[in-house]
């Protein structure tokens, strides 16, 4: 082989080499590089994420914000529908979600999850002064009104739900209104920690203590596939923020109306770092 | 290079000048004979009619079975096969000792990989996946609804093994709902009679390994699941496998 031939061999193989490393690292840039995270939250929900004079507060708020101070970053908060939450991360117009987003075993085939960082029971608001539903069987024929984009209607249409009458209405604040003011709902069914978020503005309804339907809703930060590292920081913050104090701190703060209701609020509502490994940055849970 | 000394018209074919006494002479009068039977035109397709006839016996005896327990058999059914052939198409006689170490090798390689294949007829594992029979309603619940029973009858366990390996599939009876997976598992329990109860709990997706003695005519497992309030999960084995332990 002459040395023209070699050098032009050396050269190839180089460009072969540069080719490869460059498809090879597919994960574009962090999400924390510009110190600005677009994050997608809900306004309609007091306690957990509701918009009061063009500013954001509740729960998912504050975890927005404690999280991303951990990785060096702020958040920039934007409103988001339920029904939308899923989309404005798989069309790149949010970087995160923190919006009370259930973590279930299909949206973690699309989209990565942070999380839980708190986790609900679906439960039942009535009327303060209506004593007529106490145990699940004074359901029957009952009107409970729900919203699209939440797994609140799927869990009632299940056995927990039998003779339920079911509907949906535009979205949570129309469901106020038919319980509070219209008096054509009978209840509204959705998490509790949503539901105890309502009472605090609006004393004329109260949660049904002794009432849940399905199983735990574990909420969690949702990102696009493809932030694989990013997400890993993320968890790293999650696992350290729920075993310091501020968790506790945030929740009573956002939600006071849990705890003076709920003597065991810790255990119900707090996510164990077990449960925060098994979710996280998957495709699957690990179990 | 020296070149191998190459056989002329069938005569001796040993001539080694460092053998001595009555072994090396009889080494090399079995070394003899076994040369002129390879070389001998009616021994040319012989090896590979051997290797074929124990390809066919075997394909129709197929026990089924993970495919890594036939590794070493497919390995020597290659080699038998690929040795007769070349051992076929060589016809120059003075290549006599290649053409000899051709068909010793198919002819050892197709009794090894017989041998291994019978290995893996008599003891090697079965698939019984698909007789497994499932008695009880899903989805399970943390409730009343907790237990459904496993079985397999006396036809999946014609063929004796002394050990069950059970995997077990738990997933979210609604995917679309809350996931309840990080706080499932599952308590598995051998009631065979004849056999000592043995229990063992297994997380999706986990695996139980049970004992099962002498041969059994029917197995039965309870399987019992553990959840959080309110989950509704649905049980089924992903793979039982009866094997020798």
């Amino acid at each position: 082989m002459t040395t023209t031939h070699a050098t032009k061999l050396a050269a190839l193989l180089a460009l072969t080499a540069l080719t490869a490393a460059a498809c090879g690292s597919s994960e574009p840039p962090s999400l924390f590089s510009t110190g600005k995270v677009s994050v997608g939250a809900k306004n309609d929900q007091p306690g957990t994420g509701v918009v009061h004079n063009y500013k954001f507060s509740g729960f998912d708020i504050t975890v927005a914000r404690q999280i991303l101070k951990s990785v060096g970053a702020e958040p920039d908060f934007g409103i988001v529908p339920s029904e939308d939450r899923s989309a404005v991360l798989t069309d790149k117009k949010k970087d995160l979600v923190v919006a009370t987003f259930s973590i279930t075993v299909d949206r973690m085939k699309e989209l990565d999850f942070v999380g839980p960082y708190a986790s609900t029971y679906q439960g039942l608001m009535v009327r303060k002064n209506d004593n007529r539903i106490r145990k699940p069987s004074d359901l029957a024929g009952k009107r409970v009104c729900t919203w699209p984009g939440t797994t609140s209607a799927t869990t009632l249409q299940g056995p927990d739900g039998n003779h339920i009458a079911v509907y949906e209405a535009p979205d949570a604040s129309s469901c106020i209104t038919d319980l509070k003011t219209k008096k054509v709902a009978d209840a509204v069914s959705t998490d509790q920690m949503i539901l105890y978020g309502f009472t605090q503005e609006n004393p004329d309804l109260k949660v049904v203590p002794d009432i849940t339907f399905g199983s735990a809703n574990h909420y969690g930060i949702a990102m696009a596939k493809g932030h694989r590292s990013d997400c890993l920081k993320l968890r790293g913050a999650l696992r350290d923020y729920v075993t310091s104090n501020d968790w506790s701190h945030d929740f009573t703060t956002s939600l006071p109306s849990i705890p003076a209701a709920d003597p065991t609020w810790e255990t119900d509502f707090k996510p164990r770092v077990e449960t925060v490994d098994s979710l996280s940055c998957r495709d699957t849970p690990r179990t | 290079m020296t070149p191998p000394s190459t056989p002329r018209d069938g005569g001796d074919l040993h001539h080694s000048p460092t053998a001595h006494g009555d072994h090396s002479i009889a080494a090399g009068t079995i070394r003899n004979v076994f040369i002129r039977w390879a070389v001998h035109p009616s021994a040319r397709w012989l090896p590979l009619l051997l290797a074929c006839a124990a390809l066919v016996i075997a394909g129709t005896t197929w026990p089924d079975g993970p495919a890594r327990q036939y590794a070493l058999w497919g390995i020597l059914a290659a080699l038998s096969l690929t040795t007769a052939a070349a051992r076929v198409l060589i016809r120059r006689r003075r290549d006599a000792r290649v053409i000899a170490a051709l068909s010793l090798v198919s002819v050892l390689a197709t009794v090894g990989g017989w041998l291994a294949f019978r290995n893996v007829v008599l003891h090697g594992e079965i698939d019984v996946t698909g007789r497994v029979a499932s008695q009880g309603t899903q989805p399970l619940d943390a409730a009343t609804h907790r237990t459904l029973t496993l079985g397999l009858d006396a036809p999946a366990l014609k063929e004796p093994r002394n050990a069950l390996r059970l995997t077990l599939a738990i997933a979210d009876h609604d995917p679309a709902g809350p996931t309840c997976l990080p706080d499932s598992s599952a308590t598995v329990s051998l009631t065979t009679s004849g056999v000592a109860a043995q229990q063992q709990t297994v997380r999706p997706g986990g695996t139980a390994d049970f004992s099962l003695g002498a041969q059994v005519s029917t197995v039965r497992i309870n399987v019992t699941l553990s959840t959080a309030r309110g989950c509704r999960m649905d049980i089924h084995p992903t793979e039982a496998t009866l094997y020798d332990r």
